[in-house]
């Protein structure tokens, strides 16, 4: 499997074959001496932001860890709950209720609910 | 700090020195073993430019380029996991000299 | 039947595209200035389009990933990140002409400051887009959009010279004033050559669930689409030479250009330029408003569609209320609509190559085309167009200021 091909910035979809963001990043495990292990997808928070060269980046990233609904810490995916590699990964989450929507929810909760005709 | 885990998205487009600090090329992608509950690397493929090379149709651009004599000297070439030193995740390393690495076969 | 009925969504696609006021204001404009020479780049434009437009429903039909869904997935954060800001900003600019250009077709039939329609039509335009699916767009847009056929009635009522018609078709040396003559050849490409379409007609066909079988009818989707909307900027543009270039008119504000249907059809003329300003406006900034969101939602994994419930789709929905919250201000601060669109359709010029660039990588790669990758004739256009974007993008901003109106 290729990282940056096949996993890197592909769109996730949960259980229920909705859409719970794309994988901003992996995280690596580098034990020494020994093979390196790519365990953790991670979704959202300052992941992308770090992603950012430069000032821009690191501004970004302030504004998130600040203002953000998880003040930036990301929503990490074992790699065991991964289900299906496609053109889409299909993980064992429901996004929903395990967090990885927190933001989506507070802009349902705090903003499109108080449009009047929701 | 050795040790600690390495956002794999920040290794791409890093330079990579050899021993005697010349340039080996730019990690453009990593290749792993998918196992139970973690992928497991077995290789870095480095290139000339990481990002010029996910916008072209990949190292036959830059091979086709080479054959006609122009284009850039690093051709892609490959690391094995073990040849990698990733102690300093901003710097990656390789330990063996630039030219004892494999050109990247498909 | 149902795949012919999508023909709606070319030519919503295409009125949103050729109609909105950077397509009659440059049209009117060049009519004015130099009579039916600068009809060849309405041509040029139109094939671009049918070009980049049929790909975009390719893409979308074979890979079921909409082109900012593609570009994130095959180029990465780091490369989509800049179309992703640089479109955001100029595509501010095109709306905020957009809502100029509605607030001024109510003036014209109330009377009323255009200034004081601009946050109306925003909060009427959030409004279809809050209420409304995406067949509310996609197929009351059109309808109410039959009205432009107007400037083709009063085009030809206006017993044009056919034959200096057909020679505008062709490029030719301009008669005088240089600078203006290429300005409008930017602007008029500018205006047409618009990538939010591309974005808006790729999510429609998610939308509306395209597959392999959609590939014929993308093609004549695209062509016919298309060509509906550059044979309308023609009409403008032929009206306008008739009415205005032997007289010398130099036109610098929508209440002239508004005249240019009088002469054929009588105060009926004026009302129907009134309404045909308004729809194709209104279609832009629903258009546009969509695109946006649809790029950042696509882009960044959120969840979308103009035919989901908002509760399911909150950060898609924020994201066309903020763009159209902020949409009419510059307008309000009394901001020439004229101006604003000038400078919109030059910077749409220069920022294309960002945008247009990756699609010949995503059109010729099998993962994402599969077995219907672009022949020759389609990397060809595809290359020029790069080439043409590439040179507009040097040339708009020292035009703009050598050659502005």
């Amino acid at each position: 499997m290729h990282i940056v091909r096949d996993l890197l910035d592909k769109q996730l979809i949960d259980v229920n074959w909705q859409h719970m963001g794309r994988i901003d990043g992996l995280t690596m495990d580098v034990p020494p001496g020994e093979q390196p292990r790519i365990t953790t997808l991670c979704v959202g928070g300052t992941v992308l932001t770090r992603r950012l060269p430069g000032f821009v980046g690191r501004w970004a990233s302030a504004l998130v860890e600040r203002y953000g609904v998880r003040r930036g810490v990301p929503f990490r995916i074992p790699w065991s709950k991964v289900m299906r590699v496609d053109r889409v990964i299909r993980v064992d989450v429901n996004s929903d209720e395990s967090g990885a929507m927190a933001s989506s929810h507070w802009v349902r909760d705090h903003i499109i609910d108080r449009i009047p005709g929701a | 700090m050795p040790g600690e885990p390495i956002p794999v998205e920040h290794l791409l487009s890093r330079k990579v020195l050899d021993p005697s600090g010349k340039s080996a090329g730019r990690i453009e992608e990593v290749r792993a073993t998918p196992s139970e509950d973690a992928l497991l690397v077995y290789q870095y493929d480095l290139g000339p430019a990481a990002l010029l090379e996910r916008l072209a149709v990949g190292l036959r651009a830059f091979s086709l380029l080479r054959k006609l004599g122009v284009g850039p000297e690093h051709r892609g070439r490959c690391v094995p996991w073990d040849k990698m030193d990733l102690s300093d995740p901003h710097q990656p390393r390789i330990t063996c000299a630039r030219e004892e690495l494999h050109p990247i076969e498909d | 039947m149902k795949k012919l009925l999508q023909l709606t969504l070319g030519i919503v696609t295409s009125i949103g595209g050729f109609l909105e006021v950077g397509s009659i204001a440059s049209s009117s404009q060049a009519g004015a200035s130099f009579a039916y020479q600068l009809i060849w780049p309405i041509v040029l434009g139109t094939i671009v389009l049918i070009f980049l437009v049929e790909m975009s429903g390719r893409l979308a039909a074979v890979s079921k990933l909409t082109v900012s869904g593609a570009m994130r997935d095959r180029f990465g954060f780091d490369y989509f990140v800049v179309p992703l800001a640089t479109l955001s900003i100029v595509i501010y600019l095109v709306l905020a002409a957009e809502v100029g250009g509605a607030a001024f077709a109510l003036q014209l039939v109330t009377g009323i400051s255009y200034r004081w329609w601009a946050v109306p039509v925003a909060l009427f335009a959030w409004f279809l887009l809050w209420k409304g699916p995406f067949a509310l767009v996609e197929r009351w847009v059109p309808l109410f959009g039959l009205v432009t056929l107007v400037f083709i009635v009063g085009a030809v009522k206006l017993g044009p010279d056919w034959s200096a018609v057909a020679h505008g078709l062709v490029p030719t040396r301009p008669s005088h004033d240089k600078a203006h003559y290429w300005f409008l050849v930017v602007n008029i490409l500018g205006a047409t050559i618009a990538p939010y379409l591309m974005y808006f007609y790729s999510s429609g066909a998610v939308e509306g669930k395209w597959d392999e079988s959609y590939l014929n009818i993308n093609r004549f989707i695209a062509v016919l689409g298309m060509s509906f909307g550059g044979l309308l900027a023609i009409a403008v543009l032929v009206s306008s030479a008739a009415v205005f270039y032997p007289a010398g008119v130099k036109l610098e504000g929508y209440d002239q250009i508004a005249l240019m249907l009088t002469g054929a059809l009588g105060s009926w003329g004026f009302y129907l330029f009134a309404a045909s300003l308004f729809i194709g406006c209104l279609g832009a900034i629903l258009e546009i408003a969509l695109a946006v969101a649809y790029m950042t939602s696509q882009g960044l994994g959120w969840r979308w569609g103009q035919d989901e419930e908002p509760r399911q789709v909150p950060r898609f929905v924020l994201v066309y209320t903020a763009l159209l919250a902020l949409a009419p201000w510059l307008i309000v601060l009394g901001i020439s609509p004229l101006a604003v669109t000038s400078l919109s359709m030059a910077l749409t010029a220069a920022t294309l190559p960002v945008a247009i660039i990756p699609f010949i990588v995503l059109m010729n790669d099998p993962v994402y085309a599969g077995k219907h990758t672009n022949g020759w004739i389609g990397n060809v256009v595809v290359v020029f167009t790069i080439v043409m974007a590439c040179i507009l993008a040097v040339v708009t901003i020292p035009l703009q200021l050598l050659g502005g109106g």
